[in-house]
């Protein structure tokens, strides 16, 4: 099947099987590897991708639902300029140690700063309540987003 | 029939036309919010198969009033269910529901068909919708559409009423009488991302202040979402107060033991049953206009 989406920002036709997962359209086919596979179960949200600017993991998606639609990973949000911020408020914050979880984190966070410019606390965890950290730094991680400059 | 095929229906008419190759067809799998299919298809190393895209189908994703009732499209999400102004005051319960299931991006992928028509004895929405009496309509591929009691078309775990040629594609919810309140609450594992241990949903109709109507269900106790008879009973014509809570927690603890006599987690759950029970209750009576 051909698929017709745009992949951060730019318009891509490409064949590819329709029932691949999206996480290995994304890292296989496309070459984003900041898009990281954890359990494949849509649980610890390390694949976590902006779908339409919603966040959802790419281990549950199927390539071929993506026909039509926006993809985001965070190799797009440099590319628009839109990572420097989020990344300066990590590293300030000391909020990346192993850095599995960190693109995962950095999507899910841009996803709630799409809806909500000014989360209180608890909106961030909610946010951010699909993505497992196992260096267990929650709290610096949202330290991190609730000081991102926007 | 090809493996690896996609079909991705935009209309209900393509949609009766892929459920015709459904129905002669092998290995077809409907995928919605695919949370459920992707574990699935992991599990069992599943590897060709084909697969019905609902998310390109704008009609089974609306959520609409209509006269007598509430239509949801089968497709939407968890997120759609859990904003919906139109479920917050016509079905609190479930709109409660939505918003506990899974995460943030399971919630904008998971589908309230899915949920239903998987038919896990956890689903959070399915103890939700029996509790506000809600039916299912399903579409076959002759383009004819029949309805049934949600409670009905769930026979048991992962086993349902519908026919290989069917499809999910309304959930109603009917209004009740007002003032109507409902409210939903469960226990997992952990705080949140969690598969409910038990959950519990309630609806409840007063009058000159005290119970009219009642209904409650709990899931995670059996096969399917189960219906506390004798719970429900015993509140009509009571006052919503300390007294009748306390009562009602024996007996959901009874409850428990009635439907789960043999199995080691009745220790856990006859306790946990009393949280999940508190937690509506006091929903309900905070949401009471006196």
């Amino acid at each position: 099947m051909i698929i017709n989406a745009v992949i951060n920002g730019e318009s891509i036709e490409k064949e590819c099987n329709p029932n691949k997962r999206l996480i290995d359209f994304l890292r296989d086919d496309m070459e984003l590897l900041s898009v990281k596979e954890g359990c494949g179960e849509g649980e610890c949200g390390s694949c976590t991708v902006l779908l339409d600017k919603e966040a959802v993991t790419s281990c549950t998606v199927l390539t071929g639902q993506i026909n039509g639609h926006e993809v985001t990973t965070v190799e797009g949000l440099d590319a628009m300029g839109e990572l420097e911020p989020i990344m300066e408020s990590f590293i300030s914050a000391g909020a990346v140690q192993c850095g599995y979880c960190t693109p995962g984190m950095i999507i899910s966070a841009k996803a709630l700063l799409y809806k909500n410019p000014n989360p209180t606390d608890e909106e961030i965890k909610r946010a951010l309540e699909g993505n497992l950290c196992r260096c267990t730094g929650y709290n610096k991680i949202i330290e991190a987003v609730r000081n991102i400059k926007r | 029939m090809k493996s690896n095929a996609f079909y991705a229906p935009e209309t209900v008419q393509e949609l009766i036309e892929v459920l015709k190759l459904k129905k002669e067809g092998r290995d077809f799998y409907f995928v919605a919010g695919a949370t459920d299919f992707a574990i699935h298809i992991k599990k069992h190393g599943i590897m060709d198969y084909t697969a019905i895209d609902l998310t390109h189908l704008d009609e089974l994703k609306r959520i609409e009033a209509r006269e007598g009732f509430v239509e949801i499209g089968a497709a939407a999400t968890m997120a759609r269910l859990e904003e919906s102004d139109i479920l917050r005051s016509h079905g609190n319960a479930l709109a409660e529901a939505a918003g506990r299931v899974g995460s943030t991006q399971i919630r904008n992928r998971a589908t309230i068909g899915g949920n239903i028509v998987n038919a896990s004895q956890s689903a959070d929405t399915v103890t939700a919708s029996c509790a506000l009496g809600a039916t299912v309509v399903l579409l076959n591929s002759e383009g004819e559409l029949r309805e049934l009691p949600l409670e009905e078309f769930i026979i048991g775990i992962g086993h349902t009423q519908i026919n290989s040629d069917e499809v999910l594609v309304k959930v109603r919810i009917p209004y009740g009488r007002k003032p109507e309140y409902s409210s939903f609450s469960k226990i997992g594992s952990r705080k949140s991302v969690a598969i409910s241990k038990i959950n519990c949903a309630a609806k409840i109709i007063f009058k000159d202040n005290c119970v009219a109507e009642a209904t409650m269900y709990f899931g995670s106790i059996g096969p399917k979402a189960i219906k506390a008879a004798v719970m429900e009973k015993h509140c009509i014509g009571r006052a919503w107060d300390e007294k009748l809570l306390a009562e009602l927690l024996e007996l959901g603890s009874l409850q428990v033991d009635q439907a789960i006599p043999t199995r080691p987690s009745r220790y856990y759950k006859r306790i946990a049953v009393k949280g999940v029970i508190s937690d509506v209750f006091n929903d309900i009576a905070q949401r009471e206009v006196i």
